[in-house]
């Protein structure tokens, strides 16, 4: 369970997040929609507790992420936009790092390997360096490193981007299927992603919420039934 | 905390040796070290019970190296973009900073051990004061200790390696060097608080007091008190730079 | 943006200068409170201030004022005098902290043409060259009292450094101290005012040289020197007992072979001893006849070159062999004995025997005349074991009865003139015998040049024996504390790497060494009897007679030749060792380790690499 209360993020005088407000609870797939600068990746750090806000405050389960910053990551997976990857590491490596950094014990680790390796399709790759990876190896390289210690939320910041259209399919079916009693939140801006994963859409514009509805309602909100539409409409709107 | 922090030093360790840093800063450290004994530090012609000939270089040695040491561990991080991964894992910001620190740390002492035969060899054959010996040694572990320290700080506000190994060698050659004597005079004191002030400041001649076998605990305190600020100067550094 | 980064920059850099203050302010406390308190990492312990030293410090009376002129530079110029300076400083440091401010440190830099080089000219800080020779530098100190008493060290020379601590408590005594004492000194083997240790003793005393005819001791003179009595005369004998009735202190060197009155009267045929009768009032007696060999003990003589054989009739006396009593303090390093007599005690009432110096048990004695005719080789053969230990010097504290039973002058015209005739002792006497009159003569223990303007602080001791003489002189004027200084060995200097190294070389050819050498000998010595010979013509001069000859100096030649080349190998051997030393160093033993760790490494990666595949294949 998230709880994001009158969240604010000024950089100087810019305002990057602007008193948003919203909750999110249990089995929900949550895409953050907005244009570039809109503030998704601010609020995505504020999440995480990367970056403290200036005012306001984050909750997970319950847990003033400020406070207890350390237990509340302890729940959460989170793949940053891009290039998080040490170059120098195997991906086996650098999963078995991830791990210990999260205190898995070595039982745990074999295990939840295992069934990652699996599931995303790691296992040709698994003693390569990691710089020596193409696009889509590295991005899911990312993704099973967050999804190592089964987190209770999972963040992912554009998680499809650059993976060929089968992986992902089989990465949008994975994550529908890991999602069903976890918290997921996707930020993007593919459309056809939105419809195809998530059941809410949590649409920001300038720093500011400017939409929090599920998939369909947004697309009823204009006559062309589009999302794209939508979005193009909401966000021009403000301006 | 202490689990963690062995997991971030076994990891930056690992890097390392993996890589060619570790070797190529090994072989440079024993050839430059061994080089000065023997031929710039008159190892044969002048009394020697005590190692002096090896020690009386390590500050220079150790200020063109250990830059290169820490320059990569904050440095990289923040080119790569795994800072913002590895500052979101669940893990306190001190682990991570004793961890890199150590790891650098622990460069230095294989270096050191690189020199041990040279030790090993004097006791077999000739005298030696085992006590003043051992005095160096810890003066060169206290001094790599500090320059690492100062070399992590560095390292966590410069974008790249190479800008930290070059602001790196500026302040550490500036400490075992220059060790504030132009700033001290340039206060214009009376000879004797000058002297006193250049003393207290003065790298060198703390690590030359230790390693001639006179130990205060101010030449101990002037390096521990100066990897303790390094280390917390690099640890705000990492919070400016969050947020 | 701009703005933000610019907070950010302002922000650490202010972070950065308080950290600075915090730093500069917790190590300047921490200098105050721990600086002087050093900790001495030293096997030998040699940084540690000597509890005389301490003692002195702490019992200064009037303020003293130390002005030290040290040159800015000198860390650059001369690192190791540097080194030195900081140790004296740290030292001056140190009294001044035990001396309740008593004794306030100055420190000048005495830069080129600036009045405080004019003053550290004036006087007399000796000015040295720097690497460049194109300026004037100085490393000196001047101690004065507030009585106007002063003492200069001219320059604290690099070979003297073990003396630092020495030089310096003595002057900070003799500036507590009272007035200079009178040292009388009577040698019966001429004119000896220019030795060393002289020049030593003046530093401290007035030593005035009196004549060995005179039938009188001035009353203002306590204690006594008196070398190598020989051809003693009656005034002498009544003098010097009726010196020792008044309560005189003594110090005799009394010898059956004085190398170096042999060597200044060279023609004389036999070395001249005149037992006193005074020894046997002591109740001393002295074989005249041998001196003490000891193979264990037998040191060479510095300038000696380390391929000689040791002389075993000079003996290098360590600790082991001293035995001092508690009054002056500690034993001293070394001591050298050249061609020493042996004393031995009948006891007397009322006086006490320390024996001071002794011989191993394995000493035997030797015709002084063998030893004075004959070349190395044939003492060393003629030196016996007896199994016995050998008096060298007695420390003698005791009241007698005179040898005379009236004055000398009664009668005469003088009698008015002269101090009352005294029949047994007014007080008690401190007589130091030494039964070796080499042991003051400068080749025994000093390695200073005869330089004009050299001064004590320029004397360079290899022994002790000056040391001993002047704190036994101190413990017998009174002053206690000053003949417990000892010297603070900093530095051995006999213990470089290279010296070591040759030494080790040395020993591998040393037998071979010894044979050519020997050969040498015994060619010069047949080539010299051979001319000779000639010389008296007990042979006529022939073409045979100098073909004999020919062949003689080509023997020599060749021999000669062989030392040479033997020289060479040894050279060759230490420098292969020194070769060997540094590559193994530097390349051999770091490039297997690196090459170890490295495979170590490679494996680890390696087993790791395998491990994460057997956990997927599960």
């Amino acid at each position: 369970m998230i709880v994001v209360k009158n969240l604010c993020k000024n950089y100087g005088t810019k305002k990057a997040v602007n008193n948003v407000n919203f909750c999110i609870s249990k089995g929900e797939i949550v895409s953050l929609l907005g244009p570039n600068g809109a503030g998704k990746t601010t609020l995505m750090r504020l999440l995480t507790g990367y970056i403290e806000p200036t005012s306001g405050e984050v909750r997970i389960f319950d847990k003033d992420i400020k406070a207890e910053r350390l237990a509340c990551l302890q729940k959460i997976g989170y793949v940053p936009e891009s290039g998080f990857l040490y170059n120098d590491m195997t991906v086996a490596e650098f999963l078995h790092y991830t791990a210990q950094i999260r205190g898995l014990t070595a039982e745990e680790f074999s295990k939840n390997l295992k069934q990652i390796v699996e599931n995303l399709e790691l296992k040709t790759v698994i003693n390569q360096k990691i710089e020596t990876l193409s696009k889509g190896f590295k991005r899911r390289t990312g993704i099973a490193a967050a999804l190592l210690h089964n987190p209770e939320i999972l963040i992912l910041d554009e998680p499809t981007e650059g993976l060929d259209p089968n992986q992902k399919f089989s990465l949008r079916n994975y994550l529908k299927n890991y999602g069903k009693d976890k918290i997921i939140i996707i930020s993007t801006h593919i459309m056809e992603e939105v419809e195809a994963m998530s059941d809410r859409v949590i649409l920001l514009n300038h720093g500011k919420l400017v939409k929090d509805t599920s998939p369909e309602e947004l697309k009823e909100l204009f006559p062309e039934h589009n999302i794209e539409t939508a979005f193009y409409k909401i966000t021009s709107e403000a301006e | 905390m202490t689990k963690q922090l062995a997991v971030i030093f076994k990891k930056e360790t690992l890097s390392f040796f993996e890589g060619v840093q570790a070797w190529v800063v090994l072989s440079v450290y024993i050839l430059a070290s061994m080089f000065t004994t023997f031929f710039v530090g008159g190892f044969f012609s002048i009394n020697n019970t005590g190692l002096f000939s090896f020690f009386y270089f390590q500050p220079y040695i150790m200020a063109f190296l250990i830059p290169a040491v820490t320059m990569r561990l904050w440095a990289e991080e923040r080119k790569n973009g795994t800072l913002e991964f590895l500052l979101t894992q669940p893990i306190p910001l001190s682990s991570i900073i004793i961890g890199k620190f150590l790891a650098a740390w622990f460069l230095c002492l294989c270096m050191l051990l690189l020199t041990a035969p040279l030790w090993i060899y004097m006791n077999v054959y000739f005298e030696t004061d085992n006590l003043n010996i051992f005095s160096g040694y810890l003066a060169c572990l206290l001094l790599s200790g500090s320059f690492c320290a100062v070399g992590c700080f560095i390292s966590s506000f410069c974008s790249s390696p190479a800008v930290s190994y070059l602001w790196g060698l500026i302040i550490t050659l500036f400490l075992s060097v220059h060790n504030f004597s132009g700033v001290v005079k340039a206060l214009h004191l009376p000879l004797t608080l000058e002297n006193k002030l250049s003393n207290i400041v003065n790298l060198n001649s703390h690590f030359y007091d230790i390693i001639s076998g006179q130990i205060s605990l101010d030449n101990i305190l002037f390096f521990v008190l100066l990897t303790l600020i390094s280390l917390s100067l690099n640890m705000a550094s990492i919070e400016f730079k969050k947020n | 943006m701009d703005k933000k980064k610019y907070i950010k920059f302002l922000s650490l850099s202010a972070l950065i200068l308080m950290s600075g203050i915090i730093f500069l302010a917790i190590m300047s406390c921490a200098a105050l409170l721990f600086g002087n308190k050093k900790m001495d990492v030293t096997s030998l312990q040699r940084y540690g201030l000597d509890s005389v030293s301490q003692e002195i410090a702490q019992n200064i009376k009037q303020p003293i004022n130390i002005t030290v002129y040290a040159s800015n530079d000198l860390d650059t110029e001369y690192p190791e005098l540097d080194l030195h300076r900081q140790n004296v400083m740290r030292m001056l440091d140190k009294f001044q902290s035990l001396s309740n401010g008593k004794i306030t440190v100055n420190l000048k830099n005495p830069e080129p043409y600036t009045p405080a080089e004019y003053e550290a000219k004036s006087i007399n800080i000796r000015p040295f060259p720097d690497s460049e020779n194109t300026r004037n530098m100085y490393f000196g100190a001047v101690f004065s009292s507030g009585e106007g008493k002063r003492f200069i060290i001219p320059y604290f020379s690099l070979q003297r450094q073990n003396y630092a601590e020495y030089d310096i408590s003595r002057i900070l005594a003799k500036l507590n101290g009272e007035q200079k004492k009178n040292i009388g000194v009577i040698s019966f083997a001429g004119n000896i005012s220019d030795w060393q240790i002289f020049k030593k003793l003046e530093e401290d005393y007035k030593v005035v040289f009196l004549n060995n005819k005179m039938p009188i001791i001035p009353q203002n003179i306590n204690t006594l020197m008196v070398y190598n009595p020989q051809q003693v005369e009656a005034n002498f004998v009544y003098a010097l007992d009726q010196f020792i009735m008044r309560g005189g202190n003594l110090i005799l060197f009394i010898d059956p072979y004085a190398e170096n009155v042999a060597q200044k009267y060279p023609y004389t045929k036999k070395n001249l001893i005149t037992m006193l009768p005074h020894l046997k009032q002591w109740g001393l007696t002295m074989d005249t006849q041998n001196v003490v060999a000891d193979k264990t003990l037998s040191g060479i003589s510095y300038q000696t070159a380390i391929s000689e054989e040791n002389n075993p009739t000079y003996l290098k006396l360590t600790a082991k062999e001293m035995n001092m009593p508690s009054a002056m303090g500690e034993k001293w390093l070394s001591l050298l004995f050249r061609s020493a007599g042996s004393l031995e005690v009948t006891p007397q009432k009322e006086t006490s025997y320390i024996p001071l110096f002794s011989t191993s048990e394995q000493a035997g004695l030797i015709n002084a005349d063998v030893v004075k005719y004959s070349n190395l080789e044939a003492i060393n053969n003629a030196v016996p074991n007896e199994h016995k230990k050998f008096n060298l010097a007695y420390w003698i504290e005791g009241s007698f009865p005179s040898l005379f039973e009236k004055s000398i002058v009664e009668g005469t015209k003088l009698d008015k003139e002269f101090p009352p005739y005294l029949p047994s002792s007014l007080k008690p006497s401190k007589i130091l015998v030494i039964a070796d009159s080499d042991f003051i003569a400068d080749d025994s223990w000093n390695l200073t040049g005869y330089k004009k303007e050299a001064c004590v602080y320029d004397q360079i001791p290899a022994n002790n024996n000056a040391d001993f003489i002047l704190s036994a002189i101190d413990y017998m004027s009174g002053n206690n504390t000053l003949s417990k200084i000892r010297i603070n060995y900093l530095i051995n200097d006999d213990k470089n790497i290279a010296e070591q190294i040759y030494a080790q070389a040395f020993a591998s050819f040393a037998d071979e060494y010894k044979t050519k050498e020997q050969e040498v000998e015994q060619l010069k010595k047949d080539l010299s009897s051979f001319q000779q010979k000639l010389h008296t013509r007990e042979t006529g001069m022939s073409l045979m007679k100098i073909q004999e000859l020919d062949e003689y100096n080509r023997r020599q030649q060749k021999i000669i030749e062989d030392l040479k080349s033997l020289n060479y190998k040894i050279q060759q051997k230490s420098g292969d060792t020194v070769n060997k030393i540094i590559l193994a160093n530097t390349i051999f033993i770091p490039v297997v380790l690196l090459i170890l760790a490295y495979l170590g490494v490679k494996i680890f990666i390696r087993n790791r690499k395998q491990k994460y595949i057997r956990i997927i294949n599960e």
